[in-house]
């Protein structure tokens, strides 16, 4: 599983370009600004046994296979956040609907998302950050009539990708990821 | 112990003591000393609680809920886990700890008791987070903050009827809340104007004032012992460092001059903040004396500590 992150990481390193600055709107997946030293550094440990990143071990064979092409179509399954924010962008809301249209179509899974903060502010206060963000998340999927089917989990900044201590590291660790179960 | 010049006895008592009691007693007996020739109280016969994080294989953590002497000696683990363990808090009888433990999947409060012989008590289930737990000064209610219906505000619960009781409710996070000394006002970091900052609501009018004005995030207030102070994380730029604020007058006076401090604490007497920090890429545990300003940093054998809860005076 570890191996998968290191892949993705890598092959979005080669279409990399320009550090982004601190303080922007919700991204999504914008791996572009990752930088070498945050790969080196990425926090196995923040990952529970998965085989595949976004899918639970709970998942039925057929399920997971669903959701290994629901990824290959390109789908994010990790959102970033601005700084303190939790709002959700044209963007990112377009990512969103592509899970809404994934559940509906799945209708035998449900969809965990956990939200995190990086490492700066408070802990307790980056907890309930990071429960803002999962919820934002959940509010688009409520439009299509999923609330039911989406749990929401909140780790602050207890679980963060990398352990960079700079504003590429920050910036990976500000996120929602999207785990089917 | 008397003063050579008047020849008059500042101090005497007599204490048998057992061998391994001798660290504590001399704990004791600097209490005294600091209370015969100051006439206020010391803070070395007290205990800490805080979080240590040791970095295992394969890229695994263990957290520790860590219990020591107010000078960080004599540690003692008292609860070991894979998940994050977050926000010690002393019982004011100093013989309970409420912290947030995510040891089932998410966040959870608990009450330990690393005294005696008693199972963990585990607060009821709420939907959503349970954390930011921290006790009434008369020991018999939690403030926490709770996210049940995805508001995160702040509620107390009572232990002897598990009646939860809403303190505030607003659209914004409302979290970190803790009590004045004489329990009649909460201090709590609120988003609610657009920027984090500190707020405290007083529990005889119901009424919230803002504290803070200075800095765009202030967050994690304590009340000083005497109750006319807070100690918080304030923000400079892009550093986090701990600040006090003279509620009255607001005026702020920044205590530290790192990137990171977090989680600052008064001692019992009100005359040191201890406060969690960076030191390279180590977390620390530091100490601010607020008179002379000096700082010194309290020794941790390994890994990271986090989140320095100073106990009340022992009974």
């Amino acid at each position: 599983m570890i191996k998968t992150i290191f892949l993705i990481t890598t092959v979005s390193l080669l279409s990399a370009c320009s550090i982004t600055k601190d303080s922007e709107p919700a991204v999504v997946e914008d791996r572009s600004s990752v930088t070498q030293e945050s790969i080196i550094t990425l926090d196995e440990s923040s990952f529970e046994s998965q085989s595949i990143v976004g899918a639970s071990a709970s998942l039925s064979s057929a399920e997971r296979v669903a959701v290994t092409e629901l990824k290959n179509t390109g789908t994010n399954f990790i959102l970033y956040f601005s700084y303190d924010g939790f709002d959700i962008d044209e963007s990112a809301t377009a990512q969103i609907i592509k899970h809404a249209n994934f559940m509906r179509d799945n209708s035998s899974v449900n969809l965990r998302l956990e939200g995190h903060a990086d490492e700066r502010g408070t802990r307790e206060y980056n907890l309930a950050l990071g429960e803002n963000r999962a919820l934002s998340v959940k509010e688009v999927l409520g439009l299509y009539d999923l609330s039911s089917r989406v749990e929401v989990i909140s780790f602050g900044e207890e679980k963060p990708i990398t352990q960079s201590h700079d504003e590429a590291g920050w910036k990976m660790n500000r996120r929602v990821e999207f785990i089917y179960q | 112990m008397v003063d050579v010049y008047s020849k008059q006895e500042l101090y005497a008592e007599k204490i048998t003591v057992h061998d391994s009691g001798i660290r504590r007693i001399a704990h004791y007996l600097s209490d005294r000393i600091y209370f015969a020739l100051l006439g206020e109280k010391g803070s070395f016969y007290t205990r800490l609680s805080y979080i240590t994080v040791v970095n295992k294989d394969k890229g695994k953590r263990e957290y520790r809920l860590e219990i020591s002497h107010s000078d960080a000696q004599n540690p003692q683990t008292i609860l070991t886990s894979g998940s994050p363990i977050l926000s010690p808090s002393w019982s004011p009888d100093q013989e309970k700890i409420a912290y947030v433990s995510f040891e089932n999947g998410r966040s959870e409060v608990f009450i330990r008791y690393p005294f005696v012989r008693r199972k963990t008590q585990k607060l009821p289930y709420f939907d959503g987070i349970a954390s930011a737990p921290s006790w009434h000064p008369n020991g018999e209610s939690l403030l926490l903050t709770l996210s049940k219906d995805g508001n995160k505000d702040i509620y107390s619960y009572h232990f002897k009827n598990d009646k939860l009781t809403r303190l505030t409710k607003d659209t914004a996070i409302d979290t970190e809340a803790s009590y004045s000394p004489d329990g009649k006002r909460i201090v709590f970091t609120s988003n609610r104007s657009g920027q984090v900052q500190i707020y405290i609501k007083d529990l005889s009018s119901n009424k919230i004032n803002r504290a803070t004005f200075e800095g765009r995030y202030n967050a994690k207030a304590v009340f000083s012992p005497d109750g006319k102070t807070l100690a918080m994380v304030h923000r400079v730029d892009k550093d986090y460092r701990i600040a006090l604020l003279d509620i009255k007058s607001r005026d702020l006076t920044i205590m530290t001059e790192n990137q990171l401090d977090e989680s600052p604490f008064f001692s019992p007497n009100g005359g040191m903040i201890i406060f969690a920090t960076n030191r390279g890429d180590r977390g620390v545990l530091s100490v601010v004396s607020l008179l002379g300003r000096e700082t010194f940093e309290l020794a941790s054998k390994e890994g990271e500590v986090r989140e320095p809860n100073w106990s009340h005076y022992s009974r």
